[in-house]
């Protein structure tokens, strides 16, 4: 087993030249970004390199979102067979979403973030079934119960465990490194940053939109963010500049909804009406960066823009306030 | 007398089915104490295969070989044998005098003897000082020398050595040649293969010829006397390989 | 206590060639350097993030010192084969078991020495990051993960005696890495599998070893949360691990015993 110095710094130099390639195959050199769609993908990609590397990058980042659920958990593993990555990133975004809009004293008056101490029954996981099934459920007889004893388990009926949100930072720094497109992590990464500070998950958003300027549901994160440093800004002595960021969230909400319509009108199949890959999700955010478009422009006294807003959105359905 | 290797009958192959090659057939000899024995035949002959059966690496087809008086293979019965192997490699990370160290434990040898033994069985194989050196740095002849080393460290009664001489320089041999002389005088039994018959022809009381896994001549030292006033034991050899063959097709 | 002698002086000689030859420590440097380099990225300069360091270093420290052993076990027949060092060797009064013993206490012996190293950089990362650690927990994972090593090395003897020493390694590392698998994976095949397909999935887990039960890393990682394993649980491992272990070790022998060298 003796590996020679050149060995060896044939290994590193290999190892380099891998680092150096992933870096420069970007998943963003994929057009229009991440592509989730096979059939998409196949059109998008032109460069063998991109679809070896970036493909590899952008898996990493979907591994890296599931490290977050499971640090979520206290290392509990839930399957993710019946919720995907993207799916379990949005729903953490929508709890933000929700939040906000629940604060603003909307319909939605319950929180239920990550995080919380009521989280308990309304956790996007609750019921969801384990890796490693109960006892009952596992026909592995004694493997199954050492594996019980072993692995980071609890009975999924029960509620859970929920570790301090802090700890997934570095997975959500990591897992947008890899993949700049990926854009639930960064509205993931900056529902947990807020809790350490309103500036700091602002910072992270604007990297986001920096690297996707399209993405409507991070400009409709921009806009959240900047609400809560209103109020905040409210409760202080210069109200001049709660005002500007008002009318900054009132921006960007109506900047997110703008963007999110004119996507989700590309995606009406035409004979049917109905709206191709659009998920539940999108659909929310839309619906919340419409909502708040309109709340915040009556609150800044611009009743022109309200209106010119509910008839805009008006396709959207009876939502609306 | 006692004899340190009695081989009866004795047959090894190699492979299965029909690539099944039969090396040893049905060789017979014995070797008594204090005898030293040469093994000689051509490559291929079955020396080295006869030698591994002896020390229980090859599991024999047929008959019976057995090692100062233990089974061919037994712990017991290497327990008095030393063995230098067909090609000499020592594993190249460790220091001479490691090695040794290792091989005598195995041996049974107590720490505080081998501590004593080491340098002295270096010293008698020409390899004065070098037991801090790592074997990566040894020649092939050097690697030979400390094959040698390893063969005698224990102080057996019985040494199988295969292919003694390989690797050595003129010089080497004669210091060989004089290590085997001594040995032999200690009552040492000495069985070994060599290519150098020259060297076999001063050493031995009896030579053994093998030729396609059988035992075609054995020489004693009155034919070997003989033998030397017409021609040389090489001339002979050849002959005798030559004409085998010729009676074998 | 011949034996014992016999085994320990074979097992020093492995242990000598992991030092020696620096595998080890290229192992631990390419570690280090990987750790490193995840914690030069700028964590949104937030303090005390252990956690994350944690999972990395146990990950790393783990698959490293698997990696050693794959590569030191599986090599070690199949080179004393081709390099003929196993005939001075065995020409001394060991049986053949006394020889696959040692070779086994002596990968077994590198592993400990490599995760002995590999400890001691994890235990001095955490300090200087200001986290703590769960002793106790980490502890029973160090212990658990000898045991794996010891499973490794059984299963590794066992395949290079009965395959080519480059199947064999591909083999052991397959075998390493899907064993984290293995695991999920059969439980969530046991429930689409036809009668046939369940047969074979509960063959499987009884039959091949659970790696992944020998992994506490994730509790360790989350050590605030999870208490360390009970003494039965504990007892019970080890007795899976040597169970496991004295099986292999018989497989190997019945293969090397009567083989031709």
């Amino acid at each position: 087993m003796r590996i020679p110095a050149a060995k060896i710094l044939l290994w590193l130099s290999g190892l380099a030249v891998a680092g150096w390639l992933a870096a420069q195959v970007d998943p963003g050199r994929y057009e229009g970004g991440r592509a989730r769609d096979e059939q998409e993908r196949a059109q998008r990609n032109r460069s063998a390199l991109a679809v070896m590397l970036g493909e590899f990058r952008t898996s990493a980042s979907d591994v890296m979102f599931i490290k977050t659920e499971r640090y979520m958990h206290g290392g509990v593993a839930f399957r993710q067979g019946q919720r995907t990555a993207a799916q379990g990133a949005e729903d953490l975004y929508a709890t933000e979403e929700e939040e906000m809009a629940g604060h603003d004293g909307e319909e939605h008056g319950h929180s239920h973030g990550h995080g919380d101490d009521e989280h308990g029954a309304a956790c996007a996981s609750h019921g969801m079934p384990t890796v490693i099934p109960p006892a009952e459920k596992d026909f592995r007889g004694w493997v199954g119960d050492l594996y019980r004893a072993v692995k980071p388990w609890r009975d999924s009926s029960k509620p859970h465990i929920h570790t301090d949100g802090r700890e997934l930072l570095p997975w959500f720094r990591l897992m947008t490194l890899s993949d700049p497109g990926y854009i639930q992590g960064y509205l993931a990464g900056g529902f947990w940053l807020q809790k350490q500070g309103s500036a700091m998950a602002l910072d992270f958003i604007e990297e986001g939109l920096r690297k996707n300027p399209e993405a409507f549901q991070l400009h409709l994160s921009r806009g959240l963010l900047r609400l809560r440093q209103a109020r905040d800004a409210e409760a202080g002595p210069v109200e001049e500049s709660a005002r500007v960021l008002f009318v900054e969230a009132r921006d960007d909400c109506l900047r997110a909804a703008e963007l999110g319509l004119s996507q989700r009108l590309a995606k009406v199949d035409e004979e049917s009406g109905t709206v191709e890959d659009w998920s539940k999700y999108q659909e929310n955010d839309l619906l919340a960066a419409c909502r708040l478009a309109i709340i915040l422009s009556e609150r800044l006294g611009e009743v022109q823009t309200a209106a010119r807003c509910r008839e805009r959105f008006a396709a959207l359905g009876p939502h609306l306030p | 007398m006692n004899a340190m290797i009695h081989v009866a009958g004795l047959k090894v192959s190699y492979g299965r089915g029909a690539r099944r090659v039969e090396a040893v057939k049905e060789v017979s000899f014995d070797v008594f104490e204090g005898e030293c024995v040469g093994f000689i035949g051509a490559n291929g002959a079955g020396k080295s295969t006869t030698m591994k059966a002896l020390m229980g690496f090859l599991y024999a087809d047929g008959g019976t070989a057995t090692v100062c008086g233990h089974p061919a293979g037994a712990p017991e019965g290497r327990r008095s044998v030393g063995y230098l192997p067909e090609v000499a490699v020592y594993y190249p990370f460790m220091k001479a005098r490691e090695l040794l160290d290792l091989y005598g434990t195995l041996g049974g040898m107590a720490r505080r003897e081998l501590r004593a033994r080491i340098p002295e069985v270096l010293e008698e194989v020409g390899l004065p000082g070098r037991g801090n050196e790592l074997l990566r740095t040894f020649s092939k002849g050097m690697q030979q020398r400390l094959g040698i080393a390893q063969a005698i460290l224990t102080r057996p009664r019985l040494l199988v050595l295969d292919e003694v001489s390989s690797g050595l320089d003129p010089l080497g041999r004669h210091d060989l040649r004089a290590l085997l002389n001594q040995l032999k005088s200690a009552g040492c039994t000495l069985f070994f293969s060599s290519h150098e018959l020259s060297e076999v022809e001063s050493l031995c009381n009896r030579i053994l010829m093998i030729d396609q896994g059988r035992i075609v001549r054995e020489i004693t030292q009155q034919d070997l006397q003989a033998i030397g006033h017409e021609r040389s034991l090489e001339s002979f050899f050849i002959s005798v390989v030559r004409g085998e063959a010729r009676d074998h097709g | 206590m011949g034996e014992l002698r016999s085994i320990a002086v074979i097992a020093k000689g492995v242990w000598l060639e992991a030092v020696r030859r620096k595998d080890v420590y290229v192992l631990v440097l390419l570690c280090c350097g990987l750790i490193g380099l995840t914690m030069t990225v700028d964590f949104f300069d937030i303090e005390g993030l252990t956690k994350f360091y944690r999972e990395i270093a146990l990950k790393l420290m783990d698959v490293s010192t698997a990696a050693a052993v794959i590569l030191l076990a599986c090599r070690q027949l199949p080179r004393e084969f081709e390099q003929r060092t196993i005939y001075p060797l065995l020409a001394r009064p060991i049986g053949r078991l006394t020889f696959l013993l040692g070779k086994m206490a002596g990968v077994c012996a590198a592993a400990a020495f490599c995760f002995g190293l590999f400890m001691a950089i994890f235990a001095a990362g955490i300090a200087s990051l200001g986290g703590g650690i769960g002793w106790s927990l980490f502890l029973q994972h160090a212990y658990l993960q000898m045991l794996q090593m010891l499973l490794l090395t059984t299963a590794c003897f066992a395949l290079s005696l009965a395959c080519s020493p480059d199947a064999a390694l591909t083999l052991a590392f397959l075998f390493y890495f899907t064993a984290g698998l293995l695991g999920d994976l059969s439980v969530m095949l046991y429930e689409v599998a036809g009668t046939a397909g369940r047969a074979g999935l509960w063959l499987l887990t009884y039959v091949l070893p659970q790696l992944a039960l020998f992994d506490l890393s994730e509790k360790t990682v989350h050590f605030e949360i999870w208490p360390a394993l009970g003494p039965g649980t504990m007892a019970a491992l080890t007795a899976y691990a040597l169970v496991y272990s004295l099986a292999l070790l018989g497989l190997a022998h019945a293969l090397f015993r009567r083989r031709p060298l």
